[in-house]
């Protein structure tokens, strides 16, 4: 188990390192001496029980542990993984976030030449450590994820990270089932809402509309109602699965997991998020965080009060707590579902701080809904022109029927309360933008850095040659060029400052155009939350150049059936996106789906455009909210096989996943 | 997939039995193509690249019903469905007895192959297959052929559309639509309506040109978890026009309004 507090010195102190966790039985071998030699460590993957709520349950386990042991590596050394799969399946071992040749990323299929390890079977990984940070490894086999397939991974650097801290340690986050995660498939492919119990009902509605104080907001939330019935779509449907315990370091919260500090002391929290399914949003309520590393990778140091997690990230926070009281670590789920919870005090063993009430669930409104998107079956790097798959692609909105006129004029009080954003706010929204057409909102706002007008004009020409498609100019409103609106005018398009109070000068109430990279954590008035733009990369290896081509990557998918997929195709019809070798790319997620997908990207780093220049950060994983259209640069410096998709386990399974391929281009001259 | 089978299931032609061992012989052969591909063209997907199946059984009635006087009449309505998101078998059955003869009134046996075709739809051909329950009082043996279209319309009603045609040609078109009411999110009212129309005679089956037949009824179920969720309701059902006459000349009445109870079972 990872109770152990890990201290930099010791960090710092070679060989010590790796053993810092040799308390737990079996952990992991012993690291060879010698310098010269990679060092060898050895992992089992076993089928075990696990008891987290009382029952014993069957799981899986990597050396016996869940998480499994923490793998402790230097950057610059190398490394040599034997994998033992003791399971009755086909296994794997994926190493989340790391930069290694294709060969060793561990994706059955996709990585290159390899295709899982056997049932019995022994597989040796080997491969350098070319960066450092926090990260994770996991299997990428089904849902032995679920299972209990992850554990951390820590790269110490070689030269000392540019901030002090006297400890560190890790809080891993995951969410535990005690359903059999096949079982979980099947129930969402026969009822979507199987698991959703949060459901707006005829009692919701009668409380609604006592709550509403008058006429207008009452029919409003009729004609919300009846919007959402019309469209077929379930405005609660925030997290696909339910019945979780979350853990911390593999502990529900009654078994407190504690980060022991002395006063006065500057604490690392390495926080990992291995969760399945599940978004978290984190707070240490009486003590703040600076985040100085994001997915492994240093940033500028930010004090944040909240941050929210996605499945697979990673981000590293200081924190000084101060008084030797007890503090607790809390990360409540995206859909206010639960707790995972820890503790942060000046000793282990002491009980867990009560849990507080959970915030407002958010509700989705109307402009968390993608709409039809054009061009199809272009511009999406596949080797053929790709077209969206029946039953894929959600059926363009008609928002015709909406009668606009009725709602003008609705007070901003109208707002329900006890929800985020309630079905007044959304209707409200729409009286505020008379004739707009929803389905044209994020894709007719590319989101570029802030570079500057002039680039960006540049960069629309030189994309509007080779694909034919001006995505900037087209702004893929095409469907309704007369009624798209200017943004940029509103102010939308000016990213971060200032836009909150553009936003309420307009008078969309507490419902913003959806931001691809804020996050509404619920957090009370003032709070600082962490949003993607002040990630500010310490060192960026790529200096900033245009992308040669964007490559659209609508993620889409189809709630009523849970099939989920890019581009609407599926892994098991897609075919592969290929990246030429050296190109820098621009991807262009464009969400026509209602919920967030955390896309995972392997072998290379994402760039999200978050208008930060050169010190726009590096991730692995980028989270895009739902109606959103975010835009990623990525320069394809890897060659070979690479796994790319959503990282919520059950979407992965049910199709939302490519195969990127780079590909050294043979030398050919051609026209300019 | 580029399987002939499969090339053969999307015209539609359909025989039922084949058709099973037909899609089985598709995944495997669907399944060996991509591992060979995968050998020669590093850009496939191979084993990643999976098609899941899974399936369901819905008892969506299993009900006791009682017109307050006299036996009361046991009714089934169900299906099952196993496949890949595209491609599925599905089974459709739905028997009632009969209080008099304490047998069974009616039973009928759908075997479709249902392929999405929409977001919210799937369209599904097969055959159906009435038995032949009691010689005296019961309907006759019938096979039709069945093409439907079945889904969520606008405003989330469940829909099923079906055409049948008989050996005896005559055509039959029954309308299915459910609406789920959710009162809480455990409790949940559900109206549904039924309509069978023919497009021609057949007597011993009570048929009769027209709307001949519908069923109504309200179900308000307690979803103790979405497996298992007991209920009780009223039904409301009436043979109509011609179709009437028949069911009178069988010394039945045409119309009855029973109370239901029953258990509705989704795993």
């Amino acid at each position: 188990m990872s109770e152990g507090c890990l201290t930099r010195r010791s960090a710092l102190s070679a060989g010590i390192a790796a053993i810092a966790f040799s308390q737990a039985p079996g952990a992991l071998a012993q690291p060879r001496i010698g310098r010269a030699l990679p060092r060898e460590f050895n992992l089992a993957l076993e089928h075990t029980t696990f008891n987290v709520t009382g029952r014993t349950r069957p799981a899986m386990s990597i050396n016996g542990q869940i998480p499994g042991p923490v793998l402790r590596f230097r950057e610059g050394e190398e490394v040599i993984i034997n994998v033992t799969n003791k399971l009755r399946e086909s296994a794997s071992i994926h190493w989340h976030g790391l930069i290694l040749p294709s060969s060793q990323d561990g994706v059955p299929g996709i990585s290159d030449g390899f295709n899982g390890i056997a049932a019995g079977a022994t597989h040796q990984y080997r491969f350098p450590l070319v960066q450092s940070g926090t990260y994770w490894y996991h299997s990428h086999s089904g849902v032995q994820e679920q299972a209990g397939i992850y554990a951390p991974l820590i790269i110490d650097p070689l030269r000392p990270d540019p901030y002090a801290y006297g400890r560190d340690y890790i809080v891993q986050l995951s969410d535990w089932t005690d359903e059999n995660p096949e079982r979980i498939i099947s129930n969402l492919k026969r009822d979507p809402g199987y698991y959703n119990y949060n459901k707006r009902t005829l009692a919701s509605l009668v409380q609604e509309l006592r709550a509403a104080p008058d006429g207008a907001a009452r029919s409003a939330i009729i004609a919300d109602r009846k919007m959402w019935g019309d469209m077929r779509m379930d405005p609660t449907d925030i997290e696909d699965v339910s019945g979780y315990t979350y853990l911390v370091n593999g502990r529900p919260p009654e078994r407190n997991f504690t980060a022991v500090y002395r006063p006065g002391e500057t604490v690392r929290l390495r926080f990992i998020n291995s969760g399945a399914m599940t978004h978290f949003d984190v707070r240490i309520p009486g003590v703040e965080m600076t985040v100085v590393q994001a997915h492994g990778n240093n940033v500028r140091p930010v004090t944040v009060d909240e941050f929210r997690i996605a499945p697979s990230e990673t981000y590293d926070v200081l924190v000084r707590p101060a008084g030797g009281k007890q503090y607790q670590i809390l990360a409540e789920t995206m859909g206010r579902q639960g707790f995972a919870s820890a503790s942060l005090a000046t000793q282990d063993g002491l009980p867990m701080l009560p849990l507080p009430p959970h915030r407002p669930r958010p509700v989705l409104t109307m402009a968390d809904m993608g709409g039809p998107y054009g061009p199809t079956g272009l511009d999406r790097g596949t080797p053929l022109p790709e077209v969206d798959r029946p039953g894929q692609v959600a059926p363009p909105m008609d928002m015709s029927g909406m009668d606009h006129s009725s709602m003008a004029g609705m007070p901003q009080g109208a707002a329900t309360a006890g929800t985020v954003q309630g079905p007044a706010a959304a209707a409200m929204d729409h009286a505020n933008m008379p004739g707009m057409d929803h389905s044209t909102m994020p894709g007719a706002q590319p989101r570029q850095s802030r570079s500057g007008p002039s680039q960006q004009a540049r960069h629309n020409q030189r994309n509007a040659a080779p694909v034919g498609i001006d995505h900037a100019a087209m702004g893929h409103g095409a469907s309704a060029p007369a009624q798209a609106m200017d943004h940029a005018a509103m102010g939308h398009g000016a990213p971060a400052r200032g836009q909150a109070a553009d936003h309420s000068a307009m008078g969309h109430g507490n419902m913003a155009m959806p931001d691809p990279f804020t996050n509404d954590v619920g957090a009370p008035p003032g709070a600082r939350v962490l949003s993607y733009r002040q990630l500010r990369a310490l060192s960026n290896p790529y200096p900033v150049r245009e992308p040669s081509r964007i490559i659209e990557v609508r993620l889409t998918g189809n709630m009523e059936r849970y099939i989920w997929s890019i581009n609407g195709n599926r892994l098991s019809e897609a075919q592969p996106i290929v990246l030429n070798f050296g190109e820098r790319v621009r991807m262009r997620f464009i969400n026509e789906t209602m919920m967030n997908h955390p896309m995972h990207l392997h072998g290379v780093w994402m760039q999200p455009q978050v208008g930060n220049g050169n010190e726009n950060p590096l991730l692995h994983v980028v989270n895009v909210k739902p109606g959103t259209t975010m835009d990623v640069d990525v320069e394809a410096d890897a060659e070979g096989g690479w796994g790319f998709h959503c990282h919520l386990l059950y979407h992965m399974e049910a199709g939302m996943m490519r195969k990127v391929e780079i590909r050294r281009r043979a030398r050919v001259a051609s026209a300019p | 997939m580029k399987t002939p089978c499969n090339r053969g299931t999307r015209t539609g032609a359909i025989a039922a039995g084949a058709l099973t061992l037909c899609l089985m012989a598709g995944e495997a052969s669907a399944q060996q193509a991509a591992s060979q591909q995968a050998a020669a063209d590093p850009g496939a997907h191979s084993p990643g690249a999976h098609e899941l199946y899974y399936g369901a059984v819905l008892v969506d009635q299993l009900e006791y019903r009682n017109h307050g006087r006299g036996h009361g009449i046991y009714a089934f309505e169900g299906l099952a469905y196993y496949g890949t998101d595209y491609n599925k078998i599905q089974l459709n059955g739905r028997a009632e007895s009969n209080q008099a003869a304490k047998g069974l009134e009616r039973a009928e046996l759908q075997l479709l192959y249902s392929r999405l075709v929409g977001y919210y739809w799937d369209v599904q051909v097969g055959v159906r297959h009435d038995f032949r329950i009691d010689p005296r009082t019961g309907t006759p043996a019938r096979t039709y052929g069945v093409v439907g279209l079945q889904g969520l319309a606008p405003g989330l009603f469940e829909v099923n559309i079906q055409a049948f045609l008989g050996e005896r040609g005559v055509p039959l078109l029954r309308t299915e639509v459910e609406y789920d009411i959710y009162i809480t999110n455990r409790l949940v009212l559900q109206p549904e309506i039924e309509l069978n129309f023919a497009g021609g005679r057949d007597e011993a089956a009570g048929i009769a040109p027209g709307l001949y037949r519908m069923e109504t009824g309200l179900r308000l179920r307690y979803e103790f978890t979405r497996e298992v969720a007991p209920y009780i309701g009223i039904s409301y059902e009436r043979t109509v026009g011609g179709a009437a006459g028949l069911t009178r000349r069988l010394g039945e009445k045409p119309e009855a309004t029973t109370v239901v109870a029953g258990l509705r079972l989704f795993f």
